[in-house]
This record gives structure tokens, C-alpha cells and sequence, in this order.
């Protein structure tokens, strides 16, 4: 391998890498947002347990946002820690891209100087090898992000629909012995949370699509 | 790795990083430190090749990589900057502040010359943001031959690198000191090695003790806060610093260990 494609090769795992911790900051942006909505939820199922028999619907949709919320910080949890798994592998990958640069370096040395280059020549192949495979791995712990955003997505329109579901429950119990007004106001706003949520998750799945294709480009 | 807010002012805020608890036995635990202001990011003795995936990630978790305008090294160490050309694949705009004797040591480590700003005996200032100004404090022979550490006049934190640093049994997971009397036993023996010069120590505390330090925050162990840094200070100055010469020359002044040394030589 040349150094100026070994060069384009450290260029494109780099670029790879900085596109995978975009996604890292982001994914970290949903976990306040899900704690307002584990909040508002919470806030929701005292309300409607005041509000007594008339509030049991309502009770029963934000138990069931609650139950969802704390889903959402372990798949960000597996996010982070499938990032960590990119980022030992990347580093390796770097590493050894300069390795293979010192030992070209050195195969050239001992040619010039007519010594033995076979143990040089053996290294660097093997980690020309090793590179020409980097892609692949990448791209293979790469996918392994996709089903945890996914699910994170899935959570967020779940959320958002339990929160369509209690605006209609709440219209429907409005002379009911409730503050109809504030319950409003919280499904709102869990709505607003639900829609940044899948707004994070739709650029991450963006983001790492583009880093996939830089992946199987070279 | 765990990752612990140490201060926020408007938007300017603190971060250290550190305690891995995946980090293998043999390689010294460290703490980073991250500033963030106006979206600007500077990263404080980064850590060594071995640790940059658990930084790099924990680092990105509270700012983007691209955020990271300064790469701070208090020395010239390989747990302080040994990941530094892999810092600088990803960050390619990132400024290296390193005291003046280590650029060509450093680019030992792979790092581009021109990225590194060379920081004077006396110190130098950084700006790293319209609202964040933060002092580059010399420290030299503490315990490098050329040593700067950080100062935020803002938040009052200060960066001192290997000063106060303690080596903290495998299981301590708190990063703030909680009591400074049983602190002692994980610091004592390190700076008695590893800081060679009374003299040096005593020109900076004549220094430092004229600050206003609100968190004195070392690059191996516990973070000192409020009261506790000044009972550092005073525990400093009274400690006798070079021990390994101190040893040395007790052995060179009874007659068989002198003999056996030369015998070695």
C-alpha cells in the first residue's frame, strides 16, 4: 500500500470516528429529555389520582408513559457503550496505521542498507491486511447502534401516541372534578419532549447512515 | 468512566473525568478535565493511547469533538499525552499548550509542530472564549523540568497536574478528598519521589497561596475543595521533597553500600 492511500485510509477512518461521536453527543441529549417526560408522567398520575374515579383513565395512560421512560436511558446506556466498543477499535485501527507507516519506513531502511527485510516486510503486510479489514469490523459495530436507536425511536412514538390518547381523555372528562386545563398542558409537553426525541433519533440515523457509507466506500 | 460536574458560571462550566472502572490494573488511574465555554471546549492532560477510548467517549457525551479548540499539557509525560496525535486526528484545529522544553519531545508522541503553542517560564493566558480567560500558571520542577498548570479566575478552580496528586487504592470511587488527615498516606510518598525541589515548591506556593482557589484539582486522585486546599498548602511546605537522593546519599555515606554500588557500576 502507498502512503498516500494509507494516509486516505487514516483520513476516512477518522472521519468514520467523528461522525460516530456526533451520535454520542446527541444520544446524550435525550436523557433530560426523558427524564421531563418520566416527570410530567409522574406529575400526571398524582392529578388523576386526585381527580378519583373520573381520573382512572388517565391514571392507567401515564402509568403506562412511566413504564416506558426508563427504557429510553438504557438504550442510551447501550448506545454509549457500543460507542466505547467503536472507539477501542478505532483507536487500534490508528494505532496501527502508524505502525505499518514505521515498519514501511523500516522495510525501506534495510533494503537501501541490503539486510534481511522479511520480518519488516511480514509486519507490515499483515497489518496492511488487518486495515484492508478495519472497514468492515467498523462498519459491522456501527450496525450494532441501529436497534437501540430504533428502540428509542419506537419509545418516543409510543409516548407521543399515549399522549394523543390522554388529550382526548381529558377533552372527553372535562366536567369532570379535574384540572382539565393543567392535564392539557402536560400532555402538550410531553408531546413537544416526544417530538425532540424522535428529532435526536432521526439525525443519529442520519448521521450514522452517512458514517456506514464512508464505511463500504473504500 | 465516570464523569462529575465541578463547577457552572452562566456558560462556562467544569467537567473531570476519571475512576474507569473497566481501566486495567496497570496503567495509572488519571482524571482529564474539560472546560466548556461559548461552545468552545479545552481538554486538560488528555491521558495516555491506553485510556483515549473511554475519554474520547466520555468526553463527547457533554460536548462535540469538533467543540475542542485547546489541548492543555502540563507536561511532557506519557499518561499526560501519549493519545495526543490520535486527539489530533480528530480535532485537527485544536491548539497544544505544552510548557517551552517539551514540543520536540512530544512530537515524539506523532503530533503535528504546528499545532503546538510553546508556553513560557513566566505563563501565558488562554482565551477560550469571549467569556473565559483562564491563566497558564508555571509550576516548572513540579515535577517536570518545564511543568505549567491552570488557573479559572472566573470559577476559582485550578488545575495543579501531578501537584497533590495521591495514588488511591483500587477501590476508592469518591473524587473529592473527604477527610485531608487520612488523605495523606496516597499523597505522601508521591510527591516526596516524584517532586525533586524544595525550592521550586516553595516559589510556587508563595505563588499560589496569593490566589483566590476555591478547588485545587490534581491530575492523579481526589479534587481538594475550599478549606481543605489551603491544609494542602501548609502540608506541602513542610514536607521534604527529593526522597530518592535523600536516600541515596545515606547509602553512599556508610562505606559497604557505597562499596556494593560501585561494585555494580
Amino acid at each position: 500500500m502507498q502512503i498516500n492511500e494509507h494516509n486516505a485510509r487514516d483520513r476516512a477512518i477518522s472521519n468514520i470516528f467523528t461522525k460516530i461521536l456526533a451520535i454520542n453527543t446527541a444520544s446524550r441529549k435525550l436523557l433530560p429529555i426523558s427524564n421531563v417526560i418520566h416527570l410530567i408522567s409522574f406529575n400526571a398520575q398524582i392529578a388523576s389520582a386526585h381527580a378519583g374515579e373520573n381520573g382512572k383513565s388517565l391514571g392507567v395512560l401515564t402509568q403506562e408513559i412511566n413504564e416506558l421512560a426508563p427504557a429510553v436511558a438504557e438504550h442510551i446506556e447501550e448506545i454509549t457503550s457500543k460507542i466505547n466498543d467503536i472507539a477501542r477499535y478505532n483507536a487500534n485501527c490508528m494505532n496501527k496505521a502508524r505502525q505499518q507507516e514505521v515498519f514501511k519506513r523500516t522495510e525501506t531502511i534495510l533494503r537501501r542498507e541490503g539486510r534481511s527485510i522479511d520480518q519488516a516486510a511480514h509486519r507490515s503486510e499483515a497489518l496492511s491486511q488487518e486495515a484492508q479489514d478495519s472497514f468492515q469490523i467498523l462498519a459491522k459495530q456501527m450496525r450494532a447502534i441501529r436497534p437501540a436507536l430504533k428502540a428509542i425511536e419506537d419509545q418516543a412514538k409510543a409516548t407521543e401516541m399515549i399522549g394523543s390518547l390522554l388529550r382526548i381523555e381529558v377533552a372527553r372528562e372535562q366536567d369532570a372534578a379535574m384540572d382539565s386545563r393543567a392535564f392539557m398542558a402536560m400532555a402538550e409537553q410531553m408531546t413537544s419532549s416526544c417530538v425532540q426525541m424522535k428529532e435526536i433519533t432521526e439525525q443519529c440515523e442520519a448521521v450514522l447512515t452517512e458514517a456506514l457509507s464512508l464505511a463500504n466506500g473504500p | 468512566m465516570k464523569a462529575h460536574k465541578l463547577t457552572e458560571n452562566h456558560n462556562h462550566e467544569w467537567i473531570v473525568l476519571g475512576r474507569d472502572p473497566d481501566k486495567p490494573d496497570y496503567v495509572i488511574d488519571t482524571n482529564e478535565y474539560l472546560i466548556i465555554s461559548d461552545g468552545n471546549a479545552l481538554l486538560m492532560d488528555p491521558g495516555g493511547t491506553e485510556i483515549f477510548p473511554e475519554v474520547v467517549t466520555a468526553v463527547t457525551q457533554h460536548t462535540p469533538i469538533e467543540s475542542i479548540k485547546v489541548i492543555f499539557g502540563s507536561h511532557q509525560d506519557p499518561d499526560i499525552l501519549s493519545s495526543l496525535s490520535l486527539w489530533l486526528s480528530l480535532c485537527p484545529e485544536a491548539k497544544v499548550y505544552v510548557p517551552w522544553t517539551w514540543p520536540s519531545f512530544i512530537t515524539h508522541f506523532g503530533c503535528n509542530m504546528e499545532q503546538i503553542i510553546s508556553v513560557p517560564d513566566e505563563g501565558a493566558t488562554i482565551e477560550l472564549s469571549r467569556s473565559c480567560r483562564l491563566e497558564v500558571v508555571p509550576a516548572n520542577y513540579l515535577h517536570a523540568s518545564g511543568n505549567i498548570h491552570l488557573y479559572d479566575p472566573d470559577t476559582k478552580v485550578y488545575f495543579s497536574g501531578d501537584v497533590g496528586a495521591a495514588l488511591l487504592p483500587g477501590n476508592a470511587a469518591g473524587m473529592f478528598v473527604e477527610d485531608f488527615a487520612s488523605h495523606i498516606q496516597y499523597m505522601e510518598g508521591f510527591h516526596k519521589r516524584w517532586m525533586p525541589s524544595n525550592r521550586a515548591r516553595d516559589h510556587w506556593l508563595a505563588r499560589v497561596r496569593r490566589m483566590d482557589i476555591k478547588m485545587l484539582c490534581p491530575q492523579h486522585g481526589a479534587i481538594f475543595k475550599d478549606e481543605q486546599v489551603h491544609q494542602f498548602f501548609d502540608w506541602f511546605a513542610s514536607l521534604e521533597l527529593g526522597s530518592a537522593i535523600a536516600d541515596y546519599q545515606q547509602e553512599t555515606d556508610d562505606g559497604d553500600s557505597a562499596d556494593n554500588i560501585s561494585k555494580t557500576a
